[in-house]
């Protein structure tokens, strides 16, 4: 049913441009001129840099940093000699899929919250952006405050609503300081994310639900057989974008807990980053950063290909 | 489009280009002088002015000579310097504290034929000793700080103890009788990246052993093995520090202190003057650092250096500024606005002569010792020893098997 309306937004391939059938001309020169300093940018500033990290990855690189020449794959083999470089890739797959899990579902429940008719709604849908909007860093060393041991409003509300009779130290074990730096990570991908869903949702006809309340849907029933499905792409592509950019969240981690103690809310790139400045292993950090890259690629690959499917 | 138009759109398209390629180019004007590249370490706020000063003066005695100062935070100054480096744009004169990597690649200059003799007389031996390897000073001194034990005058007189500790049965004594008379914590630990190396050094050097014996890594010798039994009974047996050392930086652990919930802390010597301003009603006194009963009094000093590399064209130039910035006035002026100790004797002894305090820190600095710094491997055994004594304090390993382990990995390092 939903599939015979076509909601997407005009993606202008009916427009067609008279051009396109002209032959080659200086006119049409003059187009990859225009964009031509855009591509030298793209080559001096993507391109080149991305060859040097492949090349690095497989040099010896002295500790101040003097390429010493290829050393094949000791670099990428260095990195699984202890288990630290496995358990950061599990950290970071536990960081990625946690973070992107809850703070879509979070989401989902904010949009519908947003999506509804009531009073100040322009102005909460201003503030959701908010923390957004606001730097990561600032963003991230306030939860650091929040979770404090000795001065945190955190522990300091707990006392006073006698749920804890000590302060508790969130950010020393492992096994709470990861969900804190987690619950940072989750509240600054909600607003995006609410953003795309409550775009998609609004982009949903209210005529869908009232077939289906005279048809005697319930509330449950709308939302499997009429939301979920009409907001299948905007998720997708929320979702998608949501991995790559918080798999490649540095930030929040570095302030809160500089990915300690013992590598345990290490993740791949505050690892690089401790590799490649800390103990100056520039080769291995390369190595770490091309593993990431292709990673990376991979789920971009996957983006573009959806956000083209989605224009077709 | 036209092709007059077209034809316009490319003029303004090169003229774009030429501009943009003169951009990347960068260059710079010389008008005949001599010029070098001085990246120096930020310290506080008043680095920067201090060294803009001091240039201007220097430039007008040497007209001929132009300095350009950059001055870089310490958070990226490592990375900054090995960038520099590997695009061949290293600087002429680096302030730094870890510097073997460079000799290691044969970039520094000796820096003693750079200085003038009567420099090189100026500095203490033991500081100036601390920079060489191999025999060779590629670096000279340019501040230390030494770490003494501060602490809260009024906990000790509600826990009714009259002095600070001066050995470790007596500094377990009193921080144990202040946990129990005040409830607040009383001695500080922090074992995290951010400083946890200075941590070890405390236990480790109060005990007589170390991280190196006879130029070898001795990392597991039995006196260290002692120390850290010790450490780790403090904070997990008789629960008398911070509750989670792997889990505060130094710089929170002074604020706590600052705060009064804090009633020993080893640190250095600048915490004076940050208490003036954070904590100015504070009650604190400092003492030197408590060693092992029977063990020889001893303290830890951390020094910066000056460096000039190889790839410098005009070290007479360097040596020149070298010799001004040392010069009586200037450098006193230096230390005292960052709050360091002076590492010339001339100084050492004016400021002694001014004010007390300094005359203890440098009284303790001549027993003092410091990290390896002039070994390579240096920074990696720093974090790995940071991560051993964690799993101690955490309970994930027993202190001789960290250490072994951490033995094992320093002698393994290429």
């Amino acid at each position: 049913m939903a599939k015979q309306i076509d909601y997407s937004v005009s993606s202008g391939k009916n427009l067609k441009r008279p051009s396109s059938k002209r032959k080659f001309s200086m006119a049409g020169l003059s187009v990859y001129l225009w964009i031509l300093p855009s591509v030298i940018l793209v080559m001096v500033i993507v391109f080149i840099p991305i060859l040097e990290l492949f090349r690095t990855s497989f040099s010896e690189v002295s500790k101040s940093g003097i390429i010493k020449g290829l050393n094949g794959f000791r670099n990428y083999a260095s990195l699984f000699e202890d288990g630290t470089f496995l358990m950061v890739l599990k950290n970071t797959l536990i960081w990625t899929v946690v973070v992107v899990g809850v703070s879509t579902v979070l989401s989902m429940g904010i949009a519908h919250l947003l999506n509804q008719n009531f009073f100040g709604r322009s102005t909460v849908r201003a503030a959701i952006i908010f923390p957004w909007a606001t730097s990561l860093i600032i963003t991230a060393s306030m939860w650091k405050w929040i979770f404090d041991y000795n001065y945190g409003t955190l522990n300091l509300l707990l006392m006073n609503m006698h749920i804890i009779d000590k302060n508790y130290y969130w950010l020393a074990a492992p096994s709470s300081a990861f969900p804190v730096v987690m619950w940072a990570g989750i509240f600054d991908t909600m607003p995006f994310t609410t953003i795309v869903i409550l775009a998609g949702l609004q982009a949903i006809p209210g005529i869908l639900y009232e077939a289906a309340n005279i048809d005697g849907a319930n509330g449950f029933g709308k939302f499997v057989h009429i939301t979920l499905p009409m907001l299948k792409q905007p998720l997708t592509v929320s979702t998608v974008r949501n991995i790559i950019y918080v798999f490649n969240s540095f930030p929040i981690i570095w302030t809160i807990t500089r990915g300690g103690p013992l590598n345990q809310t290490d993740t791949a790139v505050t690892y690089l980053y401790k590799l490649a400045f800390q103990v100056n292993k520039i080769g291995p950090s390369a190595a770490v950063s091309v593993i990431i890259f292709l990673i990376l690629l991979a789920f971009s690959i996957l983006y573009v290909s959806i956000a083209l499917r989605r224009e077709d | 489009m036209s092709g007059r138009r077209f034809a316009k759109l490319i003029v303004v398209f090169l003229i774009v280009a030429m501009l943009s390629a003169f951009a990347f180019t960068g260059c710079k004007a010389t008008e005949g002088k001599t010029e070098f590249t001085f990246v120096a370490s930020q310290y506080s706020n008043a680095t920067e002015p201090y060294f803009t000063d001091l240039i201007a003066n220097f430039e007008k005695e040497n007209p001929n000579i132009k300095v350009n100062l950059q001055v870089v935070g310490w958070d990226v100054l490592v990375q900054k310097v090995n960038t520099l480096i590997s695009t061949k744009q290293a600087p002429d004169l680096l302030n730094i504290d870890l510097f073997s990597a460079y000799v290691n690649d044969d970039l520094l200059l000796d820096a003693s034929k750079v200085i003038s003799p009567e420099l090189k007389a100026k500095f203490y031996d033991s500081m100036y000793k601390g920079d060489e390897i191999n025999g060779i000073n590629y670096a000279i001194p340019l501040i230390s700080s030494v770490r003494s034990l501060y602490y809260n005058k009024d906990i000790f007189a509600q826990a009714g103890i009259a002095n600070p500790p001066k050995t470790w049965s007596e500094l377990r004594q009193d921080a144990k009788t202040i946990k129990e008379k005040t409830g607040i914590d009383a001695f500080g630990i922090e074992m995290t990246d951010f400083e946890g190396e200075a941590f070890f050094s405390y236990f480790a050097f109060g005990n007589g052993g170390g991280w190196k014996k006879d130029g070898k890594w001795a990392l597991n010798s039995p006196e260290n093995i002692e120390a850290f039994t010790f450490m780790n009974d403090l904070i997990n047996t008789d629960k008398v520090t911070n509750p989670k050392p792997t889990a505060i930086n130094r710089d929170e652990l002074q604020k706590v202190f600052s705060a009064g919930k804090l009633a020993m802390l080893m640190t250095a010597n600048f915490f004076p003057t940050l208490l003036k301003t954070d904590a100015p009603e504070l009650n604190y006194g400092i003492a030197p650092m408590p060693v092992n009963d029977g063990k020889p009094q001893t303290a830890l000093f951390v020094e910066d250096s000056l460096m000039v590399f190889k790839s410098a064209k005009n070290p007479q130039a360097v040596g020149k500024f070298l010799d001004y910035f040392y010069s009586d006035k200037n450098y006193q002026d230096f230390v005292t606005k960052e709050g360091f100790l002076p590492v010339t004797k001339s100084v050492g002894d004016a400021m002694s002569a001014q004010d007390p305090m300094t005359a203890e820190f440098i009284k303790e600095l001549s027993a003092a010792q410091t990290y390896p710094v002039t070994d390579t491997k240096y920074p990696e055994v720093k974090v790995e020893a940071i991560k051993s004594l964690q799993k101690v304090i955490l309970s994930e390993s027993t202190v001789e098997s960290a250490l072994n382990d951490l033995q094992k990995m320093a002698e393994g390092l290429k």
